[in-house]
């Protein structure tokens, strides 16, 4: 199918765009990768009268060391980027294996960062791990900047908290610590589909496997992806042993409310969602240096 | 007899077909253009089943740019032709109510309302959304089995019910046979809709010359010579102005053997005296292709037990969506497994009650399969039931009733004639692959650390090369040979080339009997106007029927070559022999002529006078022959012993599989094939679609599944819901080997092998998923959501 | 709507074009520029027939608009063979009996080529990672896979990469 007619522009500042925005607001979609919102025009289900491509923006492709030793990443950045960047892979492995399992070059060639969280999927891919690493999202409107803590991100459904006259511009995750183990698992039918449930762990040990500190996103568990923070406070300056893991995961149920679609049902997700949590926790303690 | 030495049947000839789709400059339909050429779209219903009171086409038509709209309003003088007829099973016909689009009523979500041709893609699609349907819903019809209930409403109110075929086939005495059983094995074996989705989809494009009033039509289709008598038949066209041309075809698995949508952009051509091309898009393609499986089958196997098989009886209910005679062609599975039910099997009493239901769904046609698939679940899946009853391995069980290798050709308890194979040597090597011994060690091993592996054997049968009476795959088959003064060979054929290589494959066969290269032989295929009479790819026929044809033909012209050959060596034809392209003297092989002295002085220089014996000069002097082919094997009516295809290629596939007992994903491991298709002509080619075809049925049993909800609605429209394997899904290890029992019908002995490799898997990881969880499955696909049901159950039994 | 000038670079000639914003880079590069190579399978993207070399990347060109690319930098298959000498990957599909109805091809060798300009030791699973954005319903991929991998050796060999 094709889409619609539209308006295109192609603004090489950000501030052209944020004046796009202004101008054309809720008629407005805004293009990065594509890969969500090309084929929702070819339907036809999304139909706005102008599309604003910001992939002409060069100032928002970037993956660097922060003053405080974190990881800033602009919006812009493909996956491919975060893949093939040594600075990814050294502060923020679980974004480099996220960014690997997507399925087939051409989308980790074209699919952004900050495209993939502004959708507010709860079943897509980075959202859980950026919960679970405590980030902040930089916004830029009319109003100047923002931040906004990973967890006040996800509202609903498919919204986020960007408002129609900003940009998301820039992912900033804390530096990582020593002993930090991160994994991420998601529950497929097939490798690189959509998550049925997915999670993502950073966990930190010290010398005596005790968790230091512990972040446990899900994803496809709720109309947004969510932290398990009961999860969280199970495992916080605890020793950390395969019963308490396991423990631990059972309370990832808590505050979710997965949906039934054809993949699987409500029912489903919801007996997994212990089982994935446990698989990751395993993983990230493993990584983390934790000894049996 | 001319003597030749074979070089090339039997070898790994490189395609020649494949430089062109490499490179990109392989046309498919829609790569082509044509000066003035429209494009065509499709308003599809939303409504599962409703009356239809208006479509409103005025909006539309003022769109600029769109050059034509048209309705039911204008198609309902063109009921759709038939494929299916069979009046001797009743059949009913959905003749007066099928039309390529809807007239007065919708009986599926996504059957045609209108179409538009217009200057470009775009255009042809906004006009879409200006056309505008008044519907009065009518209560879908959605479950085969409340559709057979009285009171269900009704497809087609003339009918009385949703039954389009219903047939009762049995053999022997079945009462007995359950009396004398030490067991009576029960089975309820169920399959879900899915089908084969090619990558292409459908395409056509239809050219009308008003001045010359003439039709030439390319579409992506498997049966040109169809195709024509269907636009024919239906448009009320004269079919000798008809000419319809398979190009480059992506993909067809049965899923291209229809053209109820054809009729639409030709239609729309004839309208508008301009070339209109269509292309299905995705979401039309799986609501609106043919769609395949979704059956359900109660099954009870009589046996001793020592698993010696008496007796079988089987209800079935198929569900072929809104019809299967007209705008497909399953109902004929069902005649098929009445056919094929017993498989590689000595049963000698059954009986079978099957019935196609119709239903708000797309209809049904060929999908790799078309009823051995069904006949494949029957014994495949009960065995494996029976051997977890009986406490017999399931090897075994099959080892005791196959059809033994020296009792071939085996006339069936259903009167069909299996030519030959050898079922036990072909079970024991792939037993021998998986080191079934060893295995099953391993699996008891792995149980013990938690890990469940589980052993799935399915034994096919894969009866190949199809005519089934009063059906378009009926018939005989043309091939025309053609020597060329210069030397080279043309073989045309009325065959399809879908993906099976035939340019290369047939050109091995010819060549061998020419002891030429397959350079020298060019193969003219898919063109009602180029070729002779061919009924195009299905059934897994090329092999058998398109290779008897062209060996035919050439055997011929090289008989008459020969002779040629003789009277220019002035010497009696029994004084020459024919050997790697020479006709030579048998006395003295150095005086020898080449096919290109032959052919040269037989046509221009000095000529046929001079060079032709009197009496073929004045009888058939062309070096060109042209012969028709019908196997010996299958009936051109019902009367008993009725057998339909061929020949019987066959196969023992074992699957190993992994159950994650927390999520109920499962993992092939390993998938191995032993397969007998008779003499193999290019063995890379069968191999590589065997394959190909194994991963479409492991895509059937694990991913895929075409569904809809309780209100008729399609849920899976996309490639988002609609999962087919990528290659990260392919078995850890593939394993394939094959032996050959050559077909004691065919002149090569070959059987054709086209199918199989998509009948199977269904049958192997369901028994393999059954045989590491020791519970029986119940429904299919086996989504992780299936699977964990079934391993919770074998918790409750005390099984895991 | 406004329609816009561009130009597009596609194996090695530049085109002009003027279109709609809405016209998709497969359609432009097949109706408007000839090139039938890519191809069409699916709407949302998940087929990956259309797959083409982008400024040096593979992408999916059904999911990005011609207006998008302006100015830049294309690779269609119909760019990889020279005349009738066929790129090492080319050869090593024919090799191979990787190919059967060919539609799903052109796009298939493009990730091909994709993976292989930056690993000429792809590992299975590294093969299998760079085409599981391709479906293929003939082949089961097996010789695909096996067709990659020897088109590796072979640039290799020929110190290209």
């Amino acid at each position: 199918m094709r889409p619609a007619k539209f308006e295109y522009f192609d603004p090489h500042t950000i501030g052209e765009a944020l004046n796009l925005l202004e101008n054309y607001g809720e008629e407005a979609k805004v293009l990065a990768g594509g890969l969500s919102l090309v084929p929702t025009m070819k339907l036809r289900l999304a139909t706005p009268k102008y599309v604003i491509d910001i992939t002409k923006i060069p100032t928002l492709s970037y993956a660097i060391e922060n003053n405080d030793g974190g990881l800033i990443i602009g919006a812009l950045t493909t996956y491919q980027t975060l893949i093939a960047s040594p600075v990814v892979q050294n502060k923020c492995p679980i974004l480099v294996e996220i960014a690997n399992g997507l399925g087939g070059s051409q989308v980790r060639n074209r699919g952004t960062l900050g495209g993939n969280l502004c959708q507010g999927d709860p079943a897509c891919d980075f959202s859980p791990a950026i919960l679970a690493l405590n980030a902040d999202l930089k916004t830029v409107g009319p109003k100047g900047e923002r931040i906004i803590k990973a967890s006040d991100f996800f509202i609903d459904f498919f919204t986020t908290s960007l408002k129609p006259s900003e940009l998301l511009t820039e992912i900033r995750i804390p530096p990582s610590l020593p002993n930090t183990g991160e994994a991420y698992l998601k529950l497929t039918q097939r490798s690189g589909d959509f998550a049925m449930v997915s999670a993502a762990v950073v966990m930190t040990l010290d010398a005596r496997n005790i968790c230091k500190t512990i972040g446990v996103g899900l994803g496809a568990v709720a109309p947004t992806p969510m932290k398990a923070e009961q999860t969280e406070k199970a495992l916080l300056g605890k020793p950390v042993t395969d019963e308490l893991m396991e423990e631990a995961a059972k309370l990832a149920t808590k505050g979710t409310k997965p949906s039934s679609d054809i993949h699987a049902s409500s029912e489903y997700r919801m007996e997994m969602i212990p089982v994935i949590t446990k698989r990751a926790l395993k993983e990230a303690f493993g990584r983390a240096g934790g000894a049996k | 007899m001319a003597k030749k030495s074979i070089k090339w049947v039997g070898t790994n000839v490189q395609r020649k077909e494949d430089a062109r789709f490499l490179t990109g400059k392989a046309a498919f339909v829609d790569d082509m253009k044509l000066p003035g050429m429209l494009y065509c779209s499709i308003l599809r219903s939303t409504y599962p089943h409703a009356k239809i009171k208006k479509v409103d086409i005025s909006e539309a038509k003022k769109l600029p740019g769109v050059v034509a709209v048209i309705t039911g309003e204008e198609m309902k003088n063109y009921p759709l032709a038939p494929q299916m007829e069979l009046s001797h099973f009743k059949l009913k016909s959905v003749g007066p109510y099928a039309f390529a689009i809807a007239v007065d009523k919708v009986r599926c979500v996504g059957e045609p309302v209108a179409a538009v041709a217009a200057i470009d893609r775009y255009v042809a699609e906004d006009a879409l959304e200006l056309i505008k349907v008044e519907y009065e819903p009518l209560t879908p019809v959605v479950e085969a089995e409340k559709a057979i209930e009285k009171g269900s409403p009704l497809l087609y109110e003339e009918w009385g019910d949703n039954v389009q075929l219903h047939v009762a086939f049995k053999e022997g005495d079945v009462e007995k046979a359950f009396k004398e059983a030490d067991r009576t094995v029960k089975g309820r074996i169920t399959e879900h809709r899915y089908s084969g989705f090619p990558i292409e989809g459908r395409a056509i494009l239809a050219s009308y010359n008003p001045a010359d009033d003439k039709l030439d039509i390319w579409t992506s289709t498997q049966g040109v010579y169809q195709a024509r008598s269907y636009i024919a038949r239906t448009l009320k066209f004269p079919e000798q102005k008809i000419r319809v041309i398979a190009p480059n075809v992506g993909g067809g698995y049965g899923n291209k053997l229809n053209w109820c949508v054809d009729v639409i952009p030709t239609f729309l051509s004839i309208k508008t005296g301009r070339p209109v091309k269509y292309t299905e898009n995705r979401i039309e393609s799986l609501l609106s292709s043919p769609h395949s499986r979704d059956y359900k089958q109660d099954i009870e196997v009589a046996c001793k037990n020592d698993g010696t098989i008496l007796g079988m009886r089987m209800k079935m209910i198929v569900d072929i969506g809104m019809d299967a005679s007209h705008r497909g062609s399953s109902v004929a599975m069902l005649l098929i497994t009445g056919k094929y039910c017993l498989g590689p099997y000595k049963i000698p009493n059954y009986s079978l009650d099957m019935s196609a239901v119709v239903t708000n769904k797309s209809f049904g046609c060929a999908y790799r399969g078309f009823g051995k698939d069904i006949s494949n679940r029957i014994m495949e899946r009960m065995i494996n039931i029976m051997s977890r009853e009986l406490g017999i391995p399931p090897e075994e069980i099959r080892m005791k009733n196959f059809i033994q290798p020296n009792e071939f050709p085996y006339r069936q308890a259903t009167g069909a004639l299996y030519d030959s194979g050898n079922f036990p040597e072909l079970l024991k090597r792939a037993l021998q692959k998986v080191d079934i011994e060893n295995l099953k060690k391993e699996k008891a091993r792995l149980r013990k650390e938690g890990k469940y592996i589980g052993i799935g054997i399915s034994s096919m049968l894969e009866p190949a090369g199809a005519a089934v009476p009063e059906a378009v795959v009926n018939g005989v088959e043309g091939a025309n040979v053609k020597l060329m003064p210069e030397g080279g060979i043309i073989l045309s054929t009325g065959h399809t080339n879908i993906g099976q290589g035939i340019e290369t494959t047939l050109a091995q066969v010819v060549a061998d009997e020419f002891g030429v290269t397959p350079d020298d032989v060019r193969v003219i295929y898919g063109d009602t106007d180029m070729t002779p009479v061919g009924l195009g790819t299905f059934s897994s026929r090329g092999a058998v029927w398109v290779v008897a044809a062209a060996v035919t033909a050439a055997r011929k012209l090289r008989d008459k070559v020969l002779k040629i050959g003789a009277n220019i060596l002035k010497v009696k034809p029994e004084d020459v022999d024919f050997q790697d392209g020479k006709v030579y003297l048998k006395k003295d092989p150095a005086k020898a002529l080449t096919l290109k002295d032959i052919a040269r002085q037989a046509t221009f220089w000095p000529g046929a006078i001079a060079t032709l014996p009197k009496d073929m000069l004045y009888a058939d002097p062309g070096l060109d022959v042209t012969s028709y082919w019908t196997s010996p094997n299958p009936p051109t009516s019902w009367e008993p012993p009725i057998n339909l295809y061929t020949t019987t290629p066959s196969d023992a596939e074992i699957a190993v599989v992994e159950v994650d007992i927390e999520t109920g994903k499962v993992k092939v491991l390993k998938y191995v094939v032993v397969h007998d298709c008779g003499k193999v002509i290019n063995p890379k080619i069968v191999e590589n679609q065997a394959i190909g075809g194994n991963l479409q049925g492991i895509g059937g049993i694990l991913y895929e599944e075409m569904r809809y909800d309780e209100n008729g609605q399609p849920l899976t429209t996309t490639f988002m819901d609609y999962l087919m394997p990528t290659a990260k899904e392919i078995p850890e290890v593939f394993e394939f080997d094959h032996i050959e029992t050559p077909a004691p019908f065919t002149p090569l002995g070959t059987k054709g092998m086209g199918e199989g490799g998509a009948i199977s898997p269904p049958s192997t990881i369901a028994n393999a998923v059954e045989d590491a969880l020791g519970v029986t499955v119940k429904k299919t696909p086996l989504k992780p959501e299936t699977v964990l049901e079934l391993v919770k159950e074998a918790k409750a039994k005390g099984l895991l | 709507m406004t329609m816009r000038a561009i130009t597009l670079t596609v194996n090695g000639i530049p085109y002009k074009a003027t279109v709609e914003p809405r016209i998709l880079l497969i359609d432009c590069l097949r109706d408007e520029l000839g090139f039938t190579g890519p191809k069409i399978g699916c709407i949302e993207g998940k087929c990956g027939a259309c797959t083409i070399m982008l400024n040096g990347v593979a992408v999916k060109s059904c999911l990005i608009f011609a207006v998008q690319a302006d100015g830049a930098d294309i690779l269609t298959v119909e760019g990889l063979s020279n005349g009738s000498k066929l790129h090492p990957i080319q050869e090593a599909f024919k090799e191979n009996f990787a190919v059967q109805c060919g539609y799903c091809t052109p796009g298939m060798v493009m990730s091909a080529y994709q993976l292989l300009k930056e690993n000429l030791n792809p590992t299975d699973e590294e093969i299998k990672n760079a085409i599981s954005g391709n479906l293929c319903r003939c082949s089961g991929y097996v010789p695909i896979i096996k067709a990659i991998k020897e088109a590796a050796k072979k640039m290799k060999s020929q110190g290209e990469g």
